[in-house]
């Protein structure tokens, strides 16, 4: 039959199946005119009106077989018979409405669950980028023994690589830098991106007004033109189009604005320097490209050709990574491959392996809402048998049967996924606001056809799994028995035992993996909690400010500006002492430099962070003096150049010795360390890095700004009352002094302490609560077991007890049973928790991720619960009256 | 029992085709008298079996049915064959005749060796 007989075939039967009344009506007239058809035949041929029609009957066949016949195939029977099905179990699960609320609310809170990290985990990292074509746009990258991380390129590197470039169409780079953008007499810190001409043409997203850079624009230096955003054209210019031509301040300079992006333009350039803060404005790379440090700082970002090839891209990597290792040496190492990568797959990379954990451990949760479920349905399953034996005595074959069951799981699973979904929509939006990290792509993550396709997918999954085994074992007995089985005997076969200890194995197993985890990270956090960060971080007020573009045009004008606010803001009630730190507070990101030790090995350079202070700064921090002295008032850019050093510093460069009285040499400048303070800390779970604070009125000018293109500068004070109470009078103290002056953010160092936490907070709890839910579920499901364990050997404890065995002997007997269900489960957890736990090596810290003792612990736990939830039925068999359990039956 | 009814509605398809080829539109009970007749009363025939099969060459499209009125003032739906009906028709029959003749020469291949 062709394919097109075929479905219209098909679409008739469709037709058939919604116009199913007028089709049988339609058969029955046709029927009753062939019999009278033949009756009239037959009387003419002579026969008794009886006889014809008697005849004619017989003839015709068996009446309702042909009309069974013609209705199966006039219609979709495998349809009829699932609205039968749908129909029976919506009707079924009306009438135990506490066994459905149960079912549909456990597997609701797994689905939705499920579904509302799985938007974010498609939204962060699968969904396709909002950018025409936007799998052939690729960043570079430096792959190191099967390690890939972004790789950053220097102006001429730039420029050398796009000779390779024939598989691109286009290729552009990119770095990132606040800006501080003055209009009349109000100042803006923003974030600005310069960009090579060519990198919106990478994209493929073009301006709504205005037109691109032009490749001259982004030559030789550069020249001064930008192109904004959206929402900056509408703060700043009221959406008007004359915006364009007009100038603007970018750090004291005056850019002409030649282009607006759309509103939705967001190039997902995530920044850890200027972290949750939206891209503002563009501006020729060129222009930063010959700064220092700017110029090595530039990420890649190209187009491929379209069916450009990998192999043949690779290719062109493998020469080009040749030719940088001749003649960059320091900059590509031997083990080094230069590479590209989608740029999809590089966006939040780091937060992949997170993301993915949580995944799997809500789906552990999902896991057991199903064996719970499956739990309930076999016990349903029992006090049904005989329902179900009925309707197979009358001739309903198992599969159909089964099929019912199923269906009834199905509308259990489906009902569930709804409501999850209901659940995931209404907590998205809290889900983010407590999640703990700054998500890139935050715009990218919604509900939609993918994740209802997700939802859909795994409600069916979850029925099935749940009611697969359960609608199987229901049909599965000796008819015989059952039928014969006195009224309210349990009845059950050896299979559903069997399953349902299963379950409880299984249950057990995963909540001791999740417990383990989430007693891992609470150790984790212990741990951390107990770290000495090398500063006193309570009751500390920080402020960002920036300064480039001011009227402030060398370093002592910037140290006047830093004692006037210093001294305004020290004199604040409640302050009890006001410092300012450029290039990096502790906990954060900051400015990393290198040294050079002066000695034997002079003309090496060592790595080294580094940041400039204010003679207050080391006591507004709380970061104690280990030797020498702090930075003085005296150290001015007159007097000689000294440096205060931290304690890794004389650890590493000076093997333990005092660094008091050493020099280094950074650029050109050599400094006498005459200080060593505590080690603060960037990062809590990492050991500082030798750290070099120069004094603020030291430090060289341009340096200075070049940092502050990355790091803001702050200003730190510590108090003696709630510091947020002094947010507004900081922020004023600042603007009394210079009314232009942007500022930034406020926040305290116990907020900053506890958001370098909050990541693995966030999975400790997350762990934890997980954790408890599945404990939960797992005593529940064994609570059931052994009550269901005990009342069938209720008779077998009666002949025991009237035999003379005490009541102890009784407990002994039951709590053994549920015991071995629970160890069986703790050991299977215990393994499998060894092979999981390895996954979160990289959020534990001070602890093996296969911590022995946090294993045990959580096992003797887990047993604890268990012998609970095996004990109270264990007492209702020892309460048994010997002479009732012998006529029990 | 399916695979019997299948193979047994393939040839019953192909003579209600060819019934209402010969005799041009006519009711249920018509094709299943003719069939019977023609077959010489070799074939038993349940009259009921047809109808399934009138469905089903209908819903391909090789037929189609209207109610009209019997010689006898009767009511009864009407089959015709289509177009593609027709082509049906002789593109199975020469199938059929082919595979005959080709068992037919087979079968006598191997009585005379």
């Amino acid at each position: 039959m062709s394919f097109a007989k075929w479905l219209r075939a098909w679409f008739q039967r469709f037709a058939g199946f919604l116009g199913k009344r007028k089709r049988d009506a339609e058969l029955v007239a046709e029927l009753e005119s062939h019999l009278q058809l033949h009756i009239e035949d037959n009387l003419r041929a002579g026969m008794t009106p009886e006889a014809a029609r008697r005849e004619a009957l017989i003839k015709l066949g068996g009446l309702e077989q042909t009309k069974e016949t013609y209705r199966d195939r006039g219609g979709l029977p495998f349809i009829e018979i699932a609205l039968q099905d749908l129909r029976f179990a919506l009707r079924t699960l009306r009438k135990s409405p506490g066994f459905t609320a149960v079912a549909v609310l456990t597997l609701a809170l797994g689905i939705g669950a499920n579904t509302a990290i799985f938007t974010v985990i498609y939204g962060v990292l699968f969904r396709p980028l909002p950018f025409p074509e936007a799998d052939r746009i690729v960043e570079l990258v430096e792959m190191t023994q099967g390690e890939s991380g972004e790789m950053d390129l220097t102006a001429t590197q730039l420029r050398r690589l796009r000779e390779f470039g024939q598989v691109f169409e286009h290729l552009a780079g990119w770095t990132d830098v606040g800006f501080n953008l003055a209009v009349g007499n109000a100042a803006e810190h923003v974030r600005g991106t310069p960009v090579s001409a060519d990198y919106f043409q990478v994209l493929g997203v073009h301006p709504v007004a205005g037109r691109e850079f032009l490749p001259d624009e982004d030559q030789g230096e550069g020249q001064r033109v930008a192109i904004l955003s959206h929402s900056l054209w509408k703060r700043r210019f009221a959406g008007e189009p004359s915006a364009i031509g007009q100038k603007v301040l970018l750090n004291g300079e005056a850019y002409t604005v030649i282009g607006v992006m759309p509103a939705d333009f967001d190039p997902r350039g995530y920044s850890d320097i200027n972290p949750g803060l939206p891209v503002d404005l563009w501006v020729p790379l060129a222009l930063v490209a010959k700064t220092a440090g700017s110029g090595e700082n530039i990420e890649v970002l190209a187009r491929l050709k379209p069916g450009a090839k990998q192999p043949q891209l690779d290719a062109q990597m493998n020469v080009a990574t040749e030719q940088f290792r001749k003649e960059f040496s320091g900059d590509v190492g031997p083990k080094t491959r230069m590479s590209f990568l989608p740029y999809q797959s590089m966006l939040a990379a780091d937060l992949r392996p997170f993301l993915l954990l949580i995944l799997g451990a809500i789906g552990f949760v999902l896991l057991i809402a199903c064996a719970n479920v499956a739990n309930l349905l076999l016990a349903r399953g029992e006090s049904r048998a005989r329902e179900i034996a009925a309707r197979m005595a009358l001739g309903a074959t198992r599969a159909r049967l089964s099929r019912q069951l199923l269906t009834e799981s199905m509308v259990i699973a489906l009902a569930g996924g709804t409501l999850g979904l209901a659940f995931a929509s209404a907590g998205l939006g809290s889900l983010l606001a407590i999640a703990p990290f700054d998500l890139p792509r935050l715009n990218d993550i919604h509900l939609d056809g993918w994740v209802f396709g997700f939802t859909f997918l795994i409600s069916v999954l979850t029925g099935s799994l749940s009611g697969l085994a359960p609608a199987i074992l229901a049909t599965n007995f000796d008819l015989s028995q059952v039928l014969k089985a006195a009224e309210g005997r349990a009845t059950t076969s050896a299979g559903r035992a069997r399953l349902r200890q299963g379950l409880v194995i299984g249950e057990f197993a995963l909540s001791l993996v999740l417990l383990t985890g989430a007693g891992l990270m609470i150790a984790t956090f212990a741990k951390l909690m107990r770290i000495d960060p090398g500063f006193n971080p309570r009751g500390v007020l920080t402020m960002q400010f920036w300064l480039n573009g001011s009227n402030y045009h060398s370093t002592p004008e910037i140290s006047a500006f830093y004692r006037a606010v210093e001294q305004r803001i020290a004199s604040l009630p409640g302050v009890e002492a006001a410092g300012i730190v450029a290039a990096g507070l502790p906990l954060e990101r900051g400015g990393h430099s290198a040294v050079r030790i002066a000695g034997p090995n002079q003309s090496e350079e060592q790595p080294c962070d580094y940041r400039e202070a204010s003679p207050n700064y080391f006591r507004a921090m709380g970061i104690a003096l280990r030797g020498g002295r702090g930075i003085l008032e005296t150290d001015t850019a007159d007097s000689s150049q000294v440096v205060v050093v931290n304690a890794a510093f004389g650890q590493q460069y000076f093997a333990g010795r005092s660094p008091v009285g050493g020099r280094i040499l950074m650029g050109n400048a050599s400094r006498e360390i005459v200080g060593v303070v505590a080690d603060a800390k960037s990062y809590l779970d990492r050991p500082a890095l030798p750290t070099a604070f120069i004094p603020a009125a030291q430090a060289s000018f341009a340096g200075s700004q070049m940092w502050e293109d990355w790091f803001p500068r702050s200003i730190v004070a510590r108090t003696s009352v709630d510091p947020l109470s002094l947010s507004h009078a900081v922020r004023q103290a600042v603007e009394t002094v210079n009314p232009v002056v942007p500022t930034g953010a406020i926040r305290t160092i116990d907020e900053m302490m506890s958001r370098s936490l909050a990541l693995r907070g966030f999975l400790m709890r997350l762990l934890g609560i997980f954790g408890g839910l599945a404990l939960v579920l797992a005593s529940v499901g064994l609570y059931g077991v052994i009550s269901f364990v005990v009342g069938r050997r209720t008779r077998e404890i009666g002949v025991r007890m009237s035999l003379g065995a005490r009541p102890t002997d009784v407990l002994r007997l039951i709590l053994a049973d549920g015991l071995r269900l629970a160890i069986t489960g703790v050991v299977v957890g215990v393994v499998a928790a060894l092979l999981l736990t390895r996954l979160l090596e990289s959020m534990v810290y001070g602890v093996s991720p296969r911590d022995p003792l946090v294993i045990v612990l959580v096992s003797l736990l887990m047993m604890a619960v268990s012998l609970l939830a095996c004990y109270v039925p264990a007492c209702r068999a020892i309460k048994v009256d010997p002479i009732v359990a012998l006529r029990y039956e | 029992m399916n695979d019997k009814a299948d193979v047994w509605q393939g040839t019953l398809a192909l003579m209600i085709l060819k019934t209402l080829e010969t005799l041009g539109p006519l009711h249920g009970y018509g094709i299943a008298r003719r069939i019977e007749q023609i077959s010489g009363g070799l074939l038993s025939l349940n009259y009921g079996t047809v109808y399934p099969a009138l469905l089903k060459l209908e819903q391909e499209g090789s037929i189609e049915s209207e109610w009209g009125v019997s010689d006898n003032n009767r009511k009864a739906k009407y089959y015709k064959l289509t177009g593609a009906g027709r082509k049906q028709l002789e593109r199975e029959a020469r199938d059929w005749r082919q595979a005959q003749a080709i068992l037919a020469k087979f079968l006598s291949a191997e009585s005379s060796t």
